[in-house]
């Protein structure tokens, strides 16, 4: 198993606007895999699909201000869009000139503003395409529903951020719990997770950065409008029991003028990248029918 | 009263005759250029209204500049947006693509009201420097500040509600919205029944008034951006300066005051005797103002 320390190793740092962002980037491929983590983890969450990935991609990693190991300078709230701006910085300050974008839940939104930048000709990077997971870990429902959901109560949140880190056994406990895979724990070190969230205030900071979700009504039009005028292609994956994507699904696609760009891919034996790493990339990338995605 | 307002009124046919129609992405935006300057002035209007805010101004500051006026989209003559919100960040990069596409540079911009916050957030990207455009100057004019996360309580929220259904009032009737207005200049004689008529006019070209009620989600926008938005102007190197309508009823002198500190534009050039629309009000000083910074 990777811990967390083998894993800050692994990266290097880059100064973005003054801030210390943490990136992967291994593989020898000219193709490049630039991947937007989900909420509220870190890069750590590809560890398991990182060995198969560069075997086909050079790919590159950061954790999210406020994420991982990236600074998380204190009460600042960071919007998507800002993490867009990094995002954007991060890749320019490495040289890349074209990319796929693979992103995950709190990820994707930061992907469909770089698509909206990107149909708007403001950006110089060419986008091969783009992979949108709503939603293969089930670590992410567990925030949406219950912590995110606290955390973005005003009154509360400040507290329950500051709760959650006594109550670690809890933690643990609604993880394992909320798994499909009852091994979970022996699998995914919840405790690196858990680490990483504990620096640098870390739970200070997730009860402002789960701002977020009033973000993604407000640029709903916006980001939408983003998918339907895509030229890149787009895969998303989904997963029809996610309680906060399939409503979203919902929506898009009874609003969505067809985009023949954009394919909808069901995750229905719910694959996710650390309970099934191998499954879950022949999934997305289609690597046993010779097909990238 | 001040004379000048005696003379004859441009109606809305005559300012829209006086403008073109520039095509950005799938919009129309319906734009007041004139003057032959190689130095440009933008400027961007304010909540509710439109270009022809600038009608007593304009051919005093084009001696000096080429100033570019768009109405921005949802106001004006511009395309309204129906089933859709626009938002800031939408209106900024219309701006910035409005720009390339007339190729301008050494640019000036002059935000009022709504408008301010739209070149906030251009600045925030030039910061970030994901924006390859020349900006010399920022004129910050009679506008809000992003709301501070942290002092934005819950009761804060109702505010929010009440502000939206001031709006929604107003745009009732004429009436109302002319009796509203009046109370934002600071002597409600410095206009006239006659241009507040022109005014609404174009709030109603092609169903304005139906879709302009946005306000409860721009005060979000703000909150949302406080930080990205304080950041913008506190760390950018475009110099700012400040012109202020004394007697606003609607943005407390308190704003440009925090705002010189924050800036180091410690000069604060005042217009005493206006309210919220200096431009339209003392248009003479407004004049001064802008070209003897």
């Amino acid at each position: 198993m990777i811990t967390s320390d083998n894993w800050k190793e692994r990266g290097k740092f880059y100064t973005i606007s003054n801030k210390q962002i943490f990136v992967i980037d291994e593989g020898e491929y000219a193709e490049t895999i630039v991947i937007l983590h989900g909420y509220p983890t870190s890069s750590y969450d590809y560890s398991r699909v990182l060995p198969e990935l560069t075997k086909h991609f050079r790919v590159v990693i950061h954790d999210h201000l406020g994420f991982g190991f990236s600074d998380k300078p204190d009460s600042l709230t960071y919007s998507l869009i800002d993490q867009a701006d990094i995002a954007l910085q991060l890749w320019n300050k490495m040289g890349l000139k074209e990319v796929s974008i693979l992103a995950h839940d709190y990820g994707t939104s930061v992907a469909k503003e770089i698509l909206s930048r990107k149909n708007h000709n403001l950006i110089p990077l060419k986008i091969r395409r783009i992979c949108l997971c709503n939603s293969s870990m089930r670590l992410e429902h567990l925030h949406l529903r219950n912590m995110g959901n606290l955390l973005k109560n005003k009154k509360l949140g400040k507290f329950i951020a500051r709760l959650t880190s006594n109550s670690y056994q809890k933690f643990k406990k609604k993880i394992k719990s909320n798994s499909l895979d009852p091994h979970l724990n022996n699998k995914y070190d919840i405790n690196n997770v858990w680490d990483q969230m504990n620096t640098s205030q870390g739970q200070k900071e997730i009860h402002l950065l789960s701002n977020f979700i009033n973000e993604r009504y407000t640029f709903w039009h916006r980001w939408t409008e983003a998918l339907k005028e895509s030229e890149i292609p787009i895969k998303i994956v989904w997963e029809k029991n996610d309680p906060i994507a399939v409503k979203e699904i919902a929506i898009v696609m009874a609003t969505e003028n067809q985009n023949e760009k954009i394919v909808w891919i069901e995750n229905d034996k719910h694959y996710s990248i650390i309970e099934n790493p191998k499954n879950w990339m022949n999934l997305v990338f289609n690597f046993e029918v010779k097909r990238r995605f | 009263m001040d004379l000048t307002l005696d003379k004859n009124i441009i109606t809305a046919e005559s300012w829209k005759n006086k403008g073109i129609f520039i095509p950005v992405f799938n919009k129309e935006i319906f734009t007041i250029d004139v003057g032959e300057s190689e130095d440009c002035l933008v400027i961007l209007h304010g909540y509710l209204t439109s270009s022809y805010d600038y009608n007593k101004v304009i051919d005093e500051l084009s001696k000096k500049y080429r100033v570019i006026i768009p109405d921005l989209i949802g106001f004006g003559f511009s395309d309204k947006v129906f089933d859709y919100y626009f938002t800031s960040v939408d209106q900024a990069d219309y701006i910035l693509e409005f720009c390339k596409q007339l190729g301008l540079r050494n640019i000036t911009f002059l935000g009022h009201d709504y408008g301010t916050a739209i070149v906030q957030e251009i600045l925030a990207r030039k910061n970030a420097n994901v924006l390859g455009l020349q900006i010399k100057e920022f004129i910050y004019c009679n506008g809000n500040l992003p709301i501070n996360h942290s002092n934005f309580l819950d009761t804060q929220d109702s505010l929010k509600s009440e502000v939206s259904k001031k709006i929604i009032t107003m745009l009732a009737s004429f009436g109302v919205y002319k009796k509203t207005m009046k109370e934002i200049f600071f002597d409600n004689d410095n206009i006239t029944d006659e241009e507040l008529k022109q005014m609404w006019l174009q709030l109603e070209y092609n169903h304005g008034r139906k879709v302009i009620n946005f306000i409860y989600n721009y005060l979000r926008e703000r909150k949302i951006f406080w930080n990205r938005w304080s950041l913008a102007i506190q760390e950018t190197t475009v110099p700012i300066r400040i012109i202020w309508g004394k007697k606003d009823p609607l943005v407390d002198e308190i704003i440009p005051l925090n705002l010189a500190n924050k800036v180091l534009a410690n000069h604060i050039h005042w217009i005493n005797n206006a309210g919220h629309f200096p431009m339209l009000e003392k248009p003479k000083e407004f004049i001064s103002a802008v070209l003897n910074g």
